[in-house]
Order: C-alpha cells, then structure tokens, then sequence
C-alpha cells in the first residue's frame, strides 16, 4: 500500500496545490468533484408533467383545439411542435384523420352506469337493437363502438384490448378501431367502459399519461431504471452516467448500470466476453493442460497417464500428472512424479506463455479477476455503509463529537463506492484499450493511483473508530475523488479527440 | 381460446365460395379433426407472371386467433420480392402488425393474391428477389413465370383426374396426395382412398 504522498510527484492532472495546502481546508475550497461533470438533472413525476403541459397547452392555443386533440396529437407526433403544426396549417383534416380524430357525426357507443350513451345521449341498457359481430359472428346487443359507430360486441373489444396491451406496451395508446381501414384511435372513455384486467387496464392509463409519452420521446430526457422511481433525468443526449436522486446510478445512453470510463459498446462487448470466455476458461483449466513443451491444450481423453502432444510439430510424450518428459517414467528410469519439486513450478508458467491462445485467455483473465474483484468489493462497501453508522454512533458516545461532526465518515464512504464502482470499469476499459503508446501508460498510471487511493481508503475506514483520524480520513476520501476526476476526464479527453482508435484496439486485443 | 365458433363460420362461408367457379381464393381444414390447420389457395392474378398458377398456402392459426394473425406460408415455391424463394415466409402487413381481429383468413388470402400482382420491394422478405425485381425487371418477369410453370401449374389431365375423384364424393386435398402417391394413376389412387376408409 503506497502512500498518497509518494504518488504526488508524478501526479500531473491532480491540482499541484494539493502539496501544500491543508487538506482540511481543501473541501471547502473546492469545488465539489461531481459538480464539473455532473451536466445533468433530476426532475420529478411532477416537473415532468408541467413541462409536458405547457407544450399541450401551447399547441392547444396555437391550434384552437380541445386538450385531448391537443395531446393526441402531440403524442402522434412525438412532440415535435414545429412539424406538427406546419402539417396542420396545411391539411389540418389529413392530420386529424392520421391521428385517430374522429370528425363528423359521433356514433360512439359506451356502457357506464347501467344505461348506454349513444352519440353522447344516454339510454337504458338493453335498448340497443341486436348486431352481428364482426369479430365473433355472433348476434347480441351488448356492444360497443368508438365515434365511427364500428360495433363489436363487448367480449371482443375488451379481448381485443386486452391483447393490444399485452402486445404493444404503452404503444396500446395508438391502438385503433378494430374494423380495418378505420384509424379512430380508442378512446380512454371507451377502454374504461370495458371490464379490462385492473392490471392492464393501468398499463392504458400509465400509456396515455402526456408527461410519460413526453419523456420517452425526447431524446434528452430518460426515466430513472430504478423500480418504482417516477424521476426522470435530463441530460445531453450521448450523455453516459447519471445518477437519479433515488441512488439510482445508471447509463443514460444505454439504460444498463453506469460503466463510466468505458463505452456502452464496449460494455456490451465484455458482457458476451464474459459469458463466453469465463466458461471456455473453466472448461479449458478444468479439462486440459498445457503441452509442457509447446503449451497446446491438451485434452486427456482416456485413463492412461502417458500423453503425447498432437501438435505435429511437437510429438512430445510427457506424464499428464508431474507434466515431466515420460521417459524418466519408464521402467529403469529414475521416477519422481510424487516427488515436490519447487523448481518446476517456476518453470511452468514461462512455458505456458508460448501458447498465444493460452495468452490471450490469460491476458482477458488478468483484466477479468480485477475486474470481478472490485465488483465483489463493491458488495462489501453497501455492508459498509450499514456499519459506518454503527461507528459513527460508537463516536458520538466516547467523544465529544456531534453526529454532524462524523458525517464525514459518511462521505467517505460514499467516495470509496464511488472509485470502487469505476474502478471495476477501468479493466474493462482497459482491456479494449490498444496495446502500447502513451495514452495507455497515462491511463494505468492514473489507475494505478485512483486504485492505491482506493484501497488506502478503505483500509482506513476499516480501522477501529479509535484510529480513525478525521484529518486523514477527508485527505485520503478528497484525494480518492480527485483522482477519479482526473481519471474520467483522461478518458473524456481522449474520446472526444479520437474516437476511431476504441474499435481498432478492441479487435487487436481481444482475441487470437 | 380460439373462437371455435367463429373459426366454424368462417369454414362455411369457405365451403361456399369453393362452389363458385369465379372465385381466386379458396381455403378448407386439413383434416376435419383440427380446426386450426388450414389449406388456402389463390390463382395467380391475370396480367402477373403468376398467372394460370394456383398457389397453395399453408395456414396455421394460433390458439388466441382471430385476436393475434393467422399464420401463413407459400407451400408453393414462388419467386417474388416479399416471399422468401427458400421458405414460403411471406412478408405482408396485415399478416403482422396491420392484423385486425375483423380480417378473415379469406380476406388475408385476397391480400396474398393482391400482394402477388403489387410486390414491395422496399420492404422485401427475399433481398435476392427484391433487387432482381429492382435492376433487371425483365429477367424477373421471366423467372417468376418460370417458377409458376414448373411448381404452380396443374397439368390439365391430372385437374381433371382430381376433379373426376372429387365427383366421387373424395375431399379435393386428399385426392391430390393420393394421385400424386400412385404416381398419377387414378385407379390406383381410388383404391388407396377406399382403402383408407
């Protein structure tokens, strides 16, 4: 464990006043880590709205048209205000039509309440004179239709519905008369006259929300992936990590967790590789060894210990237990195969690098076990945080300390989960990144830093609360942060200058 | 649950229009015992390469029919943009997302046909297909009427041997298995029905 002293030197993205000043007077000099990156916002459910109806509102004053005209058609066009109104000054009754506004006469039947509104007039149920189906063929008098009075009996239109939700998701909004050729979209009185599901029925309800087709059609707006979370985020479209004020961490570009310093491309890449390679490792470390001679794997396929290598250009016998040449396992010969030998384990991994499919899965591996490693840390710093307020309530009780005077302590953990969590993504990034040239050697150097910070930090906050010095402790977490800045902003830099170089690393690296 | 009844209705309103000589779709069960597996087919309309064939299709309807589409496939081979030349997958609309529960297997057949005479090759199901039909339209008139003379022509002498069986009171798709089985011998043929009774 290095001290965050002796890597200062070298150190040339990290402010050179670090040196000098007290770090105690740092955080509150500096600006907050976070906040230079941090190019986006939370809104709430009910920000989202607002925002959503103030453009109905707009439209709706701009076309003279009812609310709910205003949002259909809103939503039909995605809410792009300037093409739907350049197309309704020029044939506002083709977009009407498109949209599923009904004009004209309303023949629109719904049951409510016992009785029947026929065109808006309500009579009592039963009234209705007996229809064929045109969906069941059958004859009945319970039915319905939308404003262009398509009748269908009631058992088929909740069916249809049904079905409409189920397939399509919050696409159900646009779903139309079943009649074909017709284009009236289904009407939120019809939906609700239906006996629908309550479950589907919501996802309708949830479907026909403005503020809910509002943010899923801007590009620069996304929900928050955490169940149950109504927030929203808006954030530069390309934008990647982003964290909603839930706690939600996630990729604004990908919806998947947040991989900040690696791309979503990338990310996705590993994903498969780490389906793939892991299991073809364990089988390969399970089921083979290396030719001790010409490290092919070597498959043993039946109960004799005597092997020969198939490599053609290599023949060579050798013993599949102490991997030494089978000769000296000959009658006669001097046998030491249960005998410990220390220097061949020396040997042995010189030997297995000559294999270049044996070295690239050992390379994926070097990357995969640090990868995997800090994602298992990870686990640990959540428990972490459990026991954190167990130490500060410890120090409120044995000091003179305030609990407002231990928060740090809660920072600092933050900042550890914070390097821990991004540090997991460096090796992927890493491992994408093209052999050799200066950029690599800056980016281990400033990994290799973030990760010593990292663990100095931790370490740290492991300490019996008597140890645990606060000076030290907001040192260690401030510089933990600074360093994961300097690091992400490495990474930015170099994305924004080349962005072509990723993909030609990538292919170089990863397989033989 | 498939609308039994509904699927019922729609078999009569088939069996109907069979008896017209007009008519350009036709579709029946496979076997009597299984209502969710038809057999449709459709003349190749005049003026296409496709005339003078008869194409038979192969219909399967899912068990939440008629809410989700039938699903249809060209056991005929046929070369044209939308049809896969290997698999008989059709790619059209109304047999997708354009489906409505009020379209009928009769209707959808009537949209086949339609599609053999309008192909859209932007939106192609073979691409091999589409982009003859694009560059070299006259070397794909003449293999799609190629591929209708070799797979979707009766030859008159065995429609009318099938037409002679189904006088006998035979159901037309098992008269022409039968008669291909026996290798075109009607005789033969009669007997392997007889037989199977």
């Amino acid at each position: 464990m290095s001290e965050a002293g002796s890597s200062d030197g070298y150190d040339e993205m990290s402010c050179s006043q670090e040196d000098t000043s007290d770090p105690e007077e740092e955080i509150f000099d500096s600006e907050p880590i976070r906040q230079q990156t941090q190019t986006f916002t939370v809104l709430d459910a009910s920000e989202c709205l607002a925002l959503a109806q103030k453009e109905v509102d707009e439209v709706r004053e701009l076309l003279c048209c009812s609310e709910e005209v205003a949002s259909i058609l809103m939503r039909q066009f995605r809410w792009n205000r300037e093409k739907l109104t350049e197309e309704y000054l020029c044939d506002a009754d083709k977009v009407l039509k498109r949209a599923g506004i009904h004009q004209g006469e309303n023949l629109e039947i719904v049951h409510a309440d016992g009785a029947v509104a026929v065109g808006g007039t309500s009579q009592p149920r039963g009234s209705l004179p007996d229809v064929q189906c045109l969906i069941c063929y059958e004859t009945s008098a319970d039915y319905s239709a939308l404003g262009c009075g398509h009748q269908f009996c009631n058992t088929c239109y909740t069916t249809f519905l049904a079905h409409k939700i189920t397939d399509e998701g919050y696409n159900c909004v646009f779903a139309t008369c079943p009649k074909p050729e017709c284009s009236l979209v289904v009407s939120e009185r019809l939906v609700h006259s239906l006996a629908l599901p309550a479950d589907k029925r919501a996802i309708f309800d949830k479907a026909r929300r403005i503020e809910r087709s509002y943010v899923d059609d801007n590009p620069n707006l996304k929900w928050c992936t955490a169940a149950g979370c109504g927030n929203a985020i808006r954030a530069p479209k390309g934008h990647l990590g982003v964290k909603c004020s839930c706690g939600q961490r996630f990729c604004f570009k990908c919806n998947d967790e947040d991989h900040a310093p690696c791309s979503c491309e990338e990310l996705a890449k590993w994903m498969v590789k780490c389906r793939d390679d892991s299991e073809t490792y364990n089988w390969l470390m399970s089921n083979t060894k290396a030719c001790p001679k010409c490290a092919t794997s070597i498959e043993k396929n039946g109960g004799c210990n005597h092997m020969t290598c198939k490599n053609s250009s290599c023949k060579f016998e050798f013993c599949w237990v102490c991997l030494g040449p089978w000769r000296i396992h000959r009658a006669g010969s001097y046998y030491s195969c249960n005998r410990y030998d220390p220097e061949k384990e020396k040997e042995n991994p010189e030997a297995k690098k000559k294999d270049s499919s044996r070295a690239a899965l050992e390379r994926y591996l070097h990357y995969y076990t640090r990868f995997t490693n800090h994602h298992n840390s990870l686990k640990f710093e959540v428990e972490a945080r459990a026991k954190m307020e167990e130490k500060i309530k410890e120090m409120e009780k044995q000091g003179d300390k305030t609990w407002i005077d231990c928060t740090y302590l809660k920072d600092a953990n933050e900042a550890l989960y914070e390097c821990r969590y991004a540090l997991q993504y460096t090796y992927v990034y890493a491992f994408y990144l093209p052999q050799g040239g200066n950029f690599r050697t800056h980016f281990e150097m400033n990994q290799t830093e973030l990760e010593q910070q990292t663990e100095q930090l931790s370490e740290m906050l492991e300490k019996d609360v008597s140890e645990i010095h606060r000076a030290e402790v907001v040192h260690c977490f401030t510089m933990a942060k600074t360093r994961l800045t300097n690091l992400l902003e490495l990474v930015a830099v170099r994305g924004s200058g080349s962005a072509t170089d990723t993909s030609g690393g990538a292919g170089s690296s990863s397989d033989p | 649950m498939s609308d039994v009844n509904r699927i019922k209705k729609e078999l009569k309103e088939c069996s109907k229009d069979a008896l017209m000589e007009k008519e350009v779709v036709w579709a029946s069960l496979v076997s009597e015992a299984n209502l969710l597996e038809w057999i449709g087919k459709l003349k190749g309309p005049v003026g296409t390469p496709y005339e003078g064939g008869v194409f038979i299709v192969d219909i399967s309807l899912p068990s939440d029919y008629p809410f989700v589409p039938p699903k249809m496939k060209f056991r005929t081979r046929v070369w044209h943009p939308n049809v896969s030349s290997q698999s008989g997958a059709i790619c059209l609309d109304i047999l997708k997302n354009e489906w409505s529960p009020a379209l009928t297997i009769r209707t959808a057949l009537i949209s086949l046909q339609a599609l053999l005479s309008a192909p859209e090759p932007d939106d192609p199901q073979d691409a091999e297909v589409a982009k003859q039909y694009k560059d070299q339209q006259q070397a794909f008139q003449q293999k799609a009427k190629f591929w209708t003379e070799t797979y979707a022509v009766e030859s008159k002498c065995e429609a009318d041997t099938i037409a002679e069986m189904v006088e006998m009171g035979f159901p037309e798709e098992q008269c022409r298995n039968a008669l291909k089985a026996a290798a075109g011998n009607k005789e033969a043929a009669v007997a392997a029905l007889i037989g199977d009774i």
